[in-house]
């Protein structure tokens, strides 16, 4: 078994960003930890999912990856070439999107594209057959690829990045957020494309982080949860999910005056992270006979009739939520 | 070669873009070389000596359009990547398969391509005003001693265009004071000799200094190439030290900011 990426024990530090003088600084600089002792690994042929809040260190770690940002500690690996030894081949490899749009915003698309090929060496005729068949794939409007990127809407500068990165055909894609900003329709073709070039490419490994939990689900054989810099857990969708079962995940429905029920569950000290769902409220509890007594006394004092309190098996996003401590929606605003 | 040419291109995809305000600059500069053409002939007018106006004119204008070309360059070379790093496709340019000298060599053709086609537009409007003689004059030595001016030019600006990544932000502020004291120093619009004693030693060190008075020889004694070369090898020495001086700084600027983290602006 071959593989895209090794990544172990990484860490980094960065300093205090904010450069305003003062003494204390000066005498006693504050460090701050984005990514602490991190190790994982990608096989060839897998997509490896990153999920965490924001601030947790993803794009850190893909900046690591891509040879922009030097490790303080730990060890790199991509097809068995080392980061920080050789460079050069490794940038032969590897592509990369980020969630915001990195383009030279006067050029056109085709402009930057014809760039970033020339830079890996392509001709041009190459290029633009290929970023035709790309573009396509993305169902990205032919005619606007002679337009400056600035006149370009949000998800179709997107999708001219996922184009300019999988034209160069990189052995480890990176992709830092790639769906974020596109619609659903949109969603659909940048998964369906990366599902396709799997299938063509058997040995590329691809790293994905996301805030979409369905996206993750979707398209990644594996992932890790991240929080504060650090991996949470790692390992099979699967098996991650089977993990939580340990804090029990609950769906209750009642014909009427669901908010009565949330505030009251909401104030209970036993139970976390209770979510309205249009007229369902899923939350989570240990011991849930513990709330039973309380509960029925609350819905016959208020006249609600219960339709069902059951058990539901956790999604990735419970599993999610409940590792890290927060919800995506909480981090999204 | 085709990895040279993207950056070449780029630049001229960039400059055709904004031709209005690449118009709007020339201008500017047309004003300016102009102002101080009209100096020369000034300075008879206001201190009522007898001065030869004509080669005055000459002086002045050399010294303005030569300045004008060598500062574009500087500038061209020190903006390459603030510019790149607010658009936010530094690290793409970083991170591709580019060693930093063919980024660099890329960045300084298109640079030098960029301020020769300027310079001459400037050159032709200029031509119109003032009854400039170069009867006399030793073009192709002007011209190589530009070329090698150049060269020297190109590395200060490789060492002016990573300090940027070193502090955020208001590094760009560098390169327009690196410039302010080669234009105080290299003796542009007088001679050198009318500046303190330390300074004039420090003159010595700069490119500019050379390439002006090797121009001036050329253009307004017609001194041939054998004479010219008390000014072309320190040029010469100066090219040397100054383009593995830039370069090598550039790639300590370049693995301090990937310590940092300096690279990024955002996301
Ligand atoms: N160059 C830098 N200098 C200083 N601090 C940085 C730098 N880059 C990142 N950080 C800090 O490191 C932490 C991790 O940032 P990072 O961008 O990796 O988060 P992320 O997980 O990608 O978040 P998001 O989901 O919002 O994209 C943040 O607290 C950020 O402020
Ligand atoms: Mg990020």
């Amino acid at each position: 078994m071959k593989y895209a990426l090794v990544v172990k024990n990484v860490s980094k530090q960065f300093d205090d960003a904010d450069q305003k003088f003062s003494f204390k600084k000066i005498l006693n600089k504050d460090k701050f930890n984005a990514v602490i002792d991190v190790s994982f690994n990608i096989k060839e042929g897998e997509i490896f999912g990153v999920l965490g809040p924001n601030g947790c260190g993803k794009s850190t770690l893909i900046r690591m990856i891509s040879t922009l940002l030097v490790p303080d500690e730990g060890s790199i690996k991509i097809f068995g070439k080392e980061i920080g030894k050789d460079d050069a081949v490794i940038r032969n490899m590897i592509n990369r999107v980020s969630v915001e749009a990195a383009f030279f915003k006067k050029l056109t698309a085709w402009e930057n594209i014809i760039y970033a090929a020339r830079l890996y060496g392509l001709s041009k005729e190459d290029t633009k057959k290929k970023i035709d068949e790309i573009l396509d794939e993305l169902n990205f409007p032919k005619n606007r690829i002679n337009l400056p990127m600035e006149n370009l809407s949000r998800g179709q500068q997107q999708k001219v990045a996922i184009a300019r990165a999988f034209l160069t055909s990189p052995m480890l894609i990176l992709l830092d957020e790639p769906t974020t900003g596109l619609d659903p329709k949109s969603k659909m073709d940048v998964q369906k494309f990366i599902k396709k070039v799997m299938k063509e490419r058997k040995n590329v490994g691809i790293l994905l982080t996301t805030h979409d939990m369905n996206e993750a689900d979707n398209l990644c054989n594996r992932i890790s949860i991240m929080s504060d810099g650090k991996i949470m857990v790692q390992g099979k969708i699967e098996k991650l999910k089977k993990k939580v079962h340990v804090k029990d995940v609950y769906e209750i429905k009642t014909d009427k005056s669901i908010m009565r029920v949330y505030n009251f569950l909401s104030k209970i000290k036993t139970i976390e992270n209770v979510l309205r769902d249009g007229r369902k409220i899923r939350f989570y509890t240990k011991n849930i006979n513990l709330v039973l007594a309380d509960l029925s006394k609350l819905l016959a004092r208020n006249k609600l009739k219960l339709i069902y309190l059951k058990s539901v098996s956790p999604s990735l996003e419970d599993v999610f939520i409940i590792l890290t401590g927060k919800s995506l929606e909480q981090d999204e605003k | 070669m085709s990895k040279v040419y993207a950056f070449v291109e780029r630049q001229i995809n960039m400059t055709l873009r904004h031709w209005h305000w690449e118009l709007v600059w020339i201008l500017y500069q047309i004003a300016m070389a102009l102002s101080v053409g009209f100096i020369g002939a000034g300075a008879a007018a206001v201190s009522g000596v007898e001065l030869d106006v004509e080669e005055l004119t000459l002086f002045l204008l050399i010294g303005s359009l030569l300045w004008g070309f060598l500062n574009l360059l500087l500038k061209e070379m020190s903006y390459s990547i603030v510019w790149e790093r607010w658009e936010g496709t530094i690290e793409y340019t970083f991170m591709a398969p580019v060693s930093r000298l063919t980024h660099l060599i890329g960045t300084s053709i298109a640079a030098l391509i960029y301020g020769i086609v300027r310079t001459t537009l400037v050159l032709i409007a200029i031509a119109f005003f003032f009854n400039i003689n170069l009867e006399h004059a030793n073009l192709l030595g002007a011209v190589i001693i530009l070329a090698i001016a150049a060269v020297s030019f190109i590395g200060i600006g490789m060492m002016v265009s990573i300090l940027p990544l070193l502090t955020p932000e208001r590094g760009e502020i560098m390169g327009t004071i690196v410039q302010a004291f080669l234009l105080m120093i290299s003796g542009i619009y007088y001679p050198i000799s009318v500046l303190p004693v330390w300074l004039q030693k420090i003159a010595l060190l700069s490119p500019a200094y050379y390439a002006l008075n090797g121009m001036r020889d050329a253009l307004i004694k017609g001194s041939s190439l054998f004479e010219l070369w008390t000014f072309v090898w320190p040029l010469i020495i100066l090219g040397v030290i100054l383009i593995p001086l830039g370069w090598y700084i550039f790639n300590i600027g370049e693995k301090y900011s990937k310590r940092k983290g300096r690279l990024k602006r955002s996301g």
